[in-house]
């Protein structure tokens, strides 16, 4: 796994592919917002693969483990969704059909061939079946809230949540698992910043950064279960870590709905929702940095140790 | 008329010879060790254990290449003596046990050397199956507790960048591994 400088280079990989593609597929489709909307989603997978070639031997083919599969079977089917969703190639209904089969399967994918799915008890299905109501959930909720409103701050969190899960995953002992959170977070972090500043306040612009922020939910949730069921991120850090960028949906879409009240307006400030969001990351990263300096920071040995002869 | 007795015999016999020449032994758990030592920055060696391990042999003492023997390891149950240690070893930077529970070996060829037997097999560990030959040493049955008793030992290098693990982890821990096994068998 790469040192600090080779993380930090796939980062800027995944980050720079992203919002260069971002920004010049916005501007060649000034005047198409259905074609600036896909450009984002397209700026949003090539930087995810420039970060990710960054990264030695990830992912490996063909994909045996659950990374594998995430990164070459989960994300680039959502994204695909999301593309078809930013072009407008499917009506609301069977964007939802789509995302719900997803949502099903998502979990047998990641899980494919592990302990977790030998047997096939009861507790098994129930478990896909609650696990894909929260992705559909999740997924839909903030497709619908962002193209409805092109609020940026729950793909801003979900970038922060991403860059948290990878280091908790990584802090816990899967140093691999946890890394390729980075790349994927610079990538999702320009397409965001493309959509938002080269078309900023067009139609595309929400539909662009709907579908960012919805590959961006489905990703962390990738991450999480992932990290939840083959490292050790704990059941609560899973379970924080993919509410962070739900309450801020939930919290806009609280202020919105409702009567303008101050409470309201409050609620759905930027300041508050960031709070919202801040809390279960910053519990997360603290008892996951607890926990490495109990467990394995005794263990760690420095890479660049010398041997001499 | 008299023939159809003397062969049902003679094949009867012919039967029980051969169920007496292949004898089954289980795994004896009590009495048996898989460990493991792998080299620490080139300067020690870390060693480790497998604790919960089954399998089954079966010797053909009058043709030993009818012999086999199998081996599973629930890779689980690694111990090295200290509980961090294993847990990061469970994880899918090493052994990813949750995707791979065992470690298996199945014979596939066995052939008679002086002092024990040499097995060729399929050696299934982190998903990947690489064919293998070691020496066994041992074989010979005694009789104590209550049982018939056989024992074995070998050693076995292998490299860990075969078996797909992690390229990144190997560093500190060198990538060959040397997995001793000693068992012993019982059969009734």
């Amino acid at each position: 796994m790469p040192d600090g400088i080779g993380l930090m280079r796939a980062a800027a990989c995944g980050f720079g592919v992203a919002i260069v593609l971002g920004v010049v597929g916005a501007a060649l489709s000034r005047r198409e917002p259905v074609l600036a909307a896909v450009a984002v989603i397209v700026a949003m997978v090539w930087g995810g693969i420039a970060g990710l070639f960054a990264l030695p031997g990830v992912p490996s083919l063909p994909p045996v483990t659950g990374l594998d599969r995430y990164l070459v079977i989960l994300l680039p089917v959502a994204l695909a969704i999301e593309a078809e969703a930013a072009a407008g190639w499917l009506d609301g209904f069977w964007l939802t059909v789509e995302r719900g089969c997803v949502s099903l399967v998502a979990l047998p994918v990641l899980l494919h061939g592990s302990v977790w799915l030998a047997g096939g008890q009861p507790s098994v299905w129930m478990g896909i079946v609650a696990a894909a109501i929260v992705l559909w959930g999740a997924w839909e909720g903030t497709a619908g809230h962002v193209r409805a409103t092109g609020d940026r701050l729950v793909a801003v969190v979900t970038v922060a949540a991403l860059v948290v899960a990878g280091l908790a995953i990584a802090m816990a002992g899967w140093l691999k698992g946890g890394v390729v959170a980075i790349p994927l977070a610079a990538a999702l972090a320009g397409a965001i910043l493309a959509a938002g500043g080269a078309s900023l306040g067009r139609r595309g612009s929400a539909s662009g950064l709907a579908g960012a922020s919805a590959a961006g939910i489905v990703a962390l949730f990738g991450l999480v279960v992932i990290g939840r069921c083959f490292g050790r991120l704990g059941t609560t850090s899973a379970a924080l870590l993919l509410a962070a960028p739900l309450m801020v949906t939930l919290a806009d879409g609280f202020s919105r709905s409702g009567p303008d009240t101050s409470a309201a307006r409050v609620v759905g400030s930027t300041r508050y929702r960031l709070l919202l969001a801040a809390v279960p990351l910053v519990v997360v990263l603290v008892a996951a940095k607890a926990d490495f300096d109990t467990k394995l920071g005794r263990l760690l040995v420095a890479p660049s140790a010398d041997v001499k002869p | 008329m008299r023939r159809a007795p003397v062969l049902f015999a003679l094949v009867a016999a012919l039967a029980a010879g051969s169920l007496r020449a292949a004898d089954e032994y289980a795994y004896d758990l009590v009495h048996s060790s898989v460990s493991f030592k792998a080299r620490f920055l080139d300067i020690s060696w870390i060693h480790g254990r497998f604790n919960d391990v089954a399998g089954k042999f079966s010797l053909d003492r009058q043709d030993p290449t009818k012999s086999t023997f199998e081996l599973t390891i629930k890779a689980d149950s690694v111990d090295t003596a200290n509980a961090a240690r294993d847990e990061h070893l469970r994880q899918p930077d090493y052994f990813d046990t949750k995707q791979f529970p065992t470690i298996d070996f199945k014979s596939t060829q066995v052939k008679a050397i002086p002092d024990g037997y040499e097995v060729s097999g399929n050696f299934t560990m982190h998903g990947v199956t690489k064919p293998v030959t070691f020496k066994l040493v041992g074989g010979k049955e005694i009789e104590a507790m209550g049982k018939k008793r056989v024992g074995f030992g070998t050693e076995l290098k292998l490299k860990r960048s075969d078996f797909n693990f992690d390229k990144g982890q190997i560093g500190a821990i060198g990538d060959e591994a040397i997995i001793i096994i000693d068992c012993a068998g019982q059969r009734d």
